[in-house]
Order: C-alpha cells, then structure tokens, then sequence
C-alpha cells in the first residue's frame, strides 16, 4: 500500500510539477506580451 | 555510379592526405586506447580471473571512446577556413562527402585497433587459445557500425558549439545495440568461459547467436539512413 | 477564435473526467491482483505513462519528417513540444517502475527489456533536447533536430532486440508473465490509456503554445527595433 501511494504521489506529483512548470512559463510570456502592446499604442497615440 | 564512387574516393584521399601531414588524429586515439587500457588494469586486477569476463567489455570501451576522440574532430576540422563551404560548392552529390568521411574513419580506427590490439592480448595474456580471423571480423562489423553513426553525428553535431560535449552525448545511446552485440561476440572469441560453454566452435556456432546479424542489420540500417538523411544535414 | 478555445476547453475537461474514470477503475472497481496485492495497481498508470512516452517519441519522428518535407515552423514547434512532454512521461515511467519493481520483485530495476529500452529512449531524447539548446538559429535547429528525431527512433526495434537477446542469454530472474489478467482490470485499462492519450495531447499543445506566444514576442521585439 505504501508503495502504491508512493508511485502514485511521484507520477501526479511530477504531471503537476511539469504543467505549472508550463503555465508559469506562459504566463510570464503573456505579461511580456501585453506589456509591449500597450508600450506600442503609446508611442502610436504619441506620434499623433 | 562509377561516377560517384570516385568521388567518394576524392573524399578519402583528400582526409587520408590531410591525416598524413599531422598524422595527430591516429596518433592520440591509439595512445588513448592503449591509455584506457593500461587504467583499467589499475581497476580491474589484470592477474585475476574475472578480468578474463571484463575483458571484452574493456577493449570495446578502449576502441569506442578513443573513436569518439577521431570523430569529433572529423568535421570540426572543416570548419576553418570555411573548408566547409567549399566542399559543399564542389559539383558532387553531398552524401559522397559523407561516405567519403566515413571511410576514413573507418581506417583510422581500424588502424588504432591494429596497433593496440597485439598489446592488449598480450597484457592481459589471451594470446594461446585465440580465434583471430572472427575476431577480426567482428571488430570490422562493430567498428564499421559505430563509425558509420559517428560519423553522421559528427556532422549533425559539428554545427553547434559544444560539439565535443553533444557527440558522445547523441552517439552512445544510438550505438548501443552495436556496443552490445560487440562486446558479445567478442566474449564468445576471447572464450570468457560462461559465454563460451553453450556455442559450438567455427562460423557456424557464430552464426547461430543473434549478435552477427544484428550488427548486419545495424551497419545496413545506417549505411542506408545517411544516405538519405545527409543531405539535410549539410544544408548551408 | 471562440470555436478553437471551446474545443480546447472540451478536451481539458474531457481529460480530466476521463482521468478521474481511470482513477475510480484501477483504484476501486478492479479486483486486487492476487500475488502482487495492491501495488498493482500502479500497473494502469504505469502503462499509460509508457504508452505516452513511445507515443509521443513516435509523433516527434512524424513531426520531424514533416518538417523537413514542408519547412513549416508549426512543424518544428510541435516536435519540440512533444520531445520535451516525452522526456517527462519517460522520467515518470521509470520512476514508477522502479517503484513496482521494489515492492514486486524486491528489486529497484531489473535489466528488463522494456525497461531497459525506455531507459535507452529516455537518453535519446534527452540528448535531442541537449542538440535542440545547443542550436541558436531556428532554421538549423529545426532541421538537424529533425533528422535525430528520425535517426533516434528508427534505431528503437534494433535497441529493443538487441536488448532482449541480451537478457535472454544471461539468468532471467524476473518475468511479467506471471500476472493473471481479470476481466474486471479490462476498463482500468482502457480508461487509463485513453485518458493519457488525451493528457499527452493536453501537454503537448500547452507547450506548443509556449513557443508560439515567445515567437510572437520575438518578432514583436524585432519590429519595435527597427522602427
């Protein structure tokens, strides 16, 4: 039983790990994303 | 086709010539070999038995990393004085440089093997009951398919610039069924005695393991693969 | 727009119902197996991880010819995704394998074939992504990792036998033979597989995401600069 609980908490524990390995990573690409949006309206809105 | 089997023999003789003004690629993979060698026997005690059941493993090692050492360099040498670019802009089909590549390898390794192999035998004393020309054989067949991989590698890996990092690291594990069957077959030649009791004597006791034809079908495999994959590889 | 983000929100939750299914079949309806007890039941996930792996690594070799037929980015990013996804299913395989081997046999691995294959695969791969970091220009990366992708998996079967001729001529201590297959274990099965296949998906599209919206981000930047 112990070890059951041991394999599982190892398999779901890494799946898990890894996604919000992956959603942190999109994430901080978004924010960057939309930060050089607005930076490029602004200067657009400047301009005129 | 005879058209391109020329080629690939321009190929051979242009780094066969360029080998010989150095001759530095030769020189340190066969002191490397005989140097793993000599390090093992530290390690291994070579008076005792069971160095007579490490034994194949051990020579196979020697030769695989001391080939590693040649083809690292087999293309990164290409790399200066854009030698590359040039014989990419010679009017021949790309894969002749590879096979032409592959060729030299071949040899140079083969040649390091010659030369240390009377050494080994001799160091860890297996000389008398020694069965040399299927021993030559299959060091011919192993040899031809870790080149052949290696070589391909080598190329593919030269572009990067940890290439001498990402060889070894791309190469072993591809290799590996030719690093098992090797050593294999060598244990049956060296007659490490547990490997040796089930198979007869001669080619036909040889012939009846699995190891002889996986290392077939390897080298066929990888013979045909860059034949098609090359191309792409050196893709300017 | 709205239609692709409904399918992709279908299939997270499909993936995730599914799992809970997989969940309440291998750990609740399948009978316990009779020599190896609980620890059994690992055996759904661990298949579903390993199916996912050789999956996954076999998707990266259709990737990477469809790279270099049609030199597409999209292509390139899937490859990538699914290499990287792969290496994880692969490090999870191995590890809850090992775990079912000290609890089974009283062993932390055995020179199985299976194993010792996926073990061979897991280096493959990892030296695939080792290639794949090393390269700066996506051109080239993408078409030299294209041509490992293809060269590493065609050479699995002759891996895989090598290594099974290998273990049959030393002592087999240990074979899988041995378990009896209830009815009852059927949909466990199933379930589990098929929720994995999704998961595998899932991932893989999370991290294709991840490249496209940094490829975005790059050209913006590119553009930003030659203004």
């Amino acid at each position: 039983m112990g070890y059951l609980f041991a394999a599982m908490a190892v398999a779901w524990g890494t799946l898990f790990l890894y996604l919000a390995y992956l959603g942190q990573r999109q994430a901080q690409l978004s924010r960057e994303l939309t930060l050089l949006q607005q930076a490029t309206r602004d200067s657009a809105k400047k301009e005129e | 086709m005879r058209a391109y089997w020329r080629q690939v023999g321009w190929i051979l003789w242009k780094e066969l010539r360029a080998e010989w003004r150095t001759r530095q690629t030769v020189t340190s993979m066969a002191i490397f070999a005989f140097l793993v060698i000599v390090v093992f026997s530290f390690a291994f005690d070579p008076t005792r038995d069971v160095t007579r059941q490490v034994l194949p493993g051990i020579l196979w090692i020697a030769y695989l990393f001391a080939a590693v050492l040649g083809l690292n360099r087999s293309f990164m040498v290409e790399r200066f004085n854009d030698s590359l670019l040039g014989l990419l802009s010679a009017p021949m089909d790309r894969s002749t440089i590879y096979f032409g590549k592959a060729a030299a390898n071949l040899l140079f390794v083969l040649l390091v093997e010659a030369l240390s192999l009377p050494v080994f035998l001799a160091l860890y004393d297996v000389l008398p009951d020694l069965r040399l020309e299927e021993l030559l054989l299959v060091l011919l067949l192993g040899t031809l398919g870790f080149v052949e991989v290696g070589t391909f590698l080598s190329a593919l890996s030269a572009n990067s610039r940890s290439s001498e990092l990402l060889l070894p690291l791309l190469l072993f594990p591809v290799a590996l069924p030719v690093v098992i069957a090797s050593v294999q077959l060598t244990a049956v030649l060296l007659a490490a005695p547990a490997a040796a009791g089930a198979v007869a004597p001669g080619w036909a006791g040889l012939w009846s393991l699995p190891w002889l034809k996986v290392l077939l079908v390897y080298d066929g495999v990888f013979l045909l693969l860059p034949f098609l994959l090359f191309d792409y590889v050196l893709e300017v | 727009m709205h239609r692709r983000l409904f399918r992709w929100r279908l299939a997270v939750a499909a993936a995730g119902a599914l799992m809970l299914l997989a969940l309440y079949f291998s750990l609740v309806y399948a009978p316990t197996e009779r020599t190896m007890g609980q620890v059994q039941r690992v055996f759904y996930f661990h298949l579903g991880n390993a199916w996912n792996a050789f999956l996954a690594f076999f998707l990266v070799m259709v990737a990477s010819i469809g790279y270099l037929k049609t030199r597409s980015r999209r292509w390139d990013i899937y490859a990538e995704a699914l290499a990287e996804v792969g290496v994880v299913f692969t490090t999870v395989v191995l590890i809850t394998g090992s775990i079912w081997g000290r609890a089974a046999w009283n062993t932390w691995w055995t020179w199985d074939p299976r194993l010792t294959t996926t073990l061979v695969l897991w280096f493959i791969y990892d030296g695939y992504l080792a290639l794949r970091a090393s390269l700066e220009n996506w051109e080239t990366r993408a078409r030299l990792s294209a041509v490992y992708g293809i060269v590493g998996f065609v050479n699995v079967p002759i891996v895989f036998m090598s290594i099974r001729w290998w273990r049959t001529i030393h002592p087999v201590v240990i074979s899988l033979s041995g378990m009896d297959m209830d009815p009852r274990m059927v949909p466990a099965m199933l379930a589990s597989l098929l929720a994995f296949t999704l998961l595998l998906g899932v991932c893989t599209v999370l991290r294709a995401q991840i490249s496209q919206s940094a490829d975005a981000l790059q050209s913006m930047k590119d553009a930003f600069r030659q203004d």
